[in-house]
């Protein structure tokens, strides 16, 4: 049987009917490629015959978000230039002795601004459960370089206020970070802007922190 | 994206034509209405506009816009709620809707919809939006059923080999 056929049915949701076919429930029973992608084909299926996916903004928009931006274009602030964050985030990769993760994640998550930061900052979190703990990946945005002195810390901590540093960065972009912790047990991922200090608890000034949905 | 981040205006222009509809989408899910949602698009690109700068155009900006497109439909959301219930106390509000889960997915969906030819796309609609047979949507497109069959699998494998990670269990 098509394989692909069968999971077009299932995105259809000839499973959730009223009277389910056999035959699919048949070739699943013997097909293990097709009962992997069984639940990205259900989930799929939903995305689509939902109303809110198919909405169109209104026509006019596009000239509203263009006005909007020429109006702003002379306060578009100057900043480094973006390969020279990069070089940072490179070689701080590199000074952690990690290469870059390839492969699907384990899990994301989307990290929004804190109290202590501008409200455009966020990062996207792509992390891998090992048995050595938790890798991730950060790719973070919309926040300014650290002042002179100071330094971002990625701090992950349990339901019981336990914590631990997972690394620190100085700018942001895309770096990969490892904390000798499971993710599960330590599931609030949050960022902080640290005086360099002899202190080891994390500085009261929250700039990221766990928005509190995984994708 | 090298235009963009340099500054060039008519840049801005392209990148609301590729990504404006899966931001409209995520923050039509997360708020549930259209105005609001319309006010999320703009809010996003003007943020995007101040940001670029900071933005390497060697990578996928659709991550960076999603964040930013996300943060604006939590900024609008907590003042719609303040506004609502007349008060600043946030401590209530740091708990997102459920409206708020699963974003990133719905992006996805809606950027791989964008990425199909517009008979497929169409054919896509027909068939599970509306919820039209295959000989309801042939009549409704103007074309023969076998085309729809074809249309309709060709984009199905499409969607399927770009979206086969949905669903999967995560952390």
């Amino acid at each position: 049987m098509n394989c692909e056929l069968i999971l077009e049915r299932i995105a259809a949701g000839e499973r959730d009917s009223r009277a389910p076919s056999a035959d699919i429930d048949a070739h699943l029973s013997v097909c293990a490629d097709c009962r992997m992608r069984a639940a990205a084909a259900e989930t799929l299926g939903r995305q689509l015959r939902d109303a809110l996916l198919w909405e169109e903004p209104s026509p006019d928009l596009a000239q509203r978000v263009l006005d909007g931006v020429a109006g702003d274009a002379g306060s578009r602030p100057s900043r480094r230039p973006w390969w020279l964050a990069a070089g940072v985030a490179a070689i701080a990769a590199l000074v952690l002795g990690v290469g870059w993760m390839t492969g699907r994640p384990d899990w994301s998550v989307d990290l929004v601004a804190g109290p202590a930061a501008p409200g455009d900052a966020g990062a996207i979190v792509s992390g891998w459960n090992t048995s050595e703990g938790t890798r991730m990946i950060f790719d973070v945005s919309g926040l300014d370089d650290a002042p002179d002195g100071n330094y971002y810390e990625v701090w992950l901590t349990a339901p019981d206020g336990r914590h631990v540093s997972a690394g620190t960065f100085n700018r942001p972009g895309r770096f990969e970070v490892m904390a000798g912790v499971r993710r599960g047990e330590y599931p609030r991922i949050w960022v902080t802007l640290e005086p360099a200090d002899d202190d080891l608890n994390p500085y009261p000034a929250t700039v990221l922190d766990t928005s509190g949905d995984d994708d | 994206m090298h235009r963009f981040q340099r500054g060039d205006p008519d840049a801005v222009r392209v990148l609301y034509l590729r990504y404006s509809r899966p931001v409209f989408a995520v923050a039509l899910r997360s708020l549930g209405d259209r105005s609001l949602a319309e006010e999320v698009v703009q809010q996003t690109f003007v943020n995007a506009w101040r940001a670029a700068a900071r933005f390497d155009p060697a990578l996928d900006p659709a991550p960076w816009l999603y964040a930013i497109a996300r943060r604006a439909a939590v900024d609008i959301y907590r003042r719609e709620r303040r506004h609502r219930e007349n008060r600043r106390d946030e401590t209530d509000m740091a708990i997102l809707p459920p409206s708020f889960e699963g974003l990133w997915e719905t992006w996805e969906v809606r950027s791989a919809l964008d990425d199909l030819p517009e008979d497929e796309r169409a054919v896509i609609e027909a068939t599970f939006y509306r919820q039209l047979t295959h000989r309801e949507a042939a009549e409704a497109l103007g074309i023969p059923v076998g085309t729809v069959k074809s249309r309709s699998h060709r984009a199905f494998r499409r969607l399927a080999g770009l979206l086969q990670h949905l669903g999967q269990e995560t952390a």
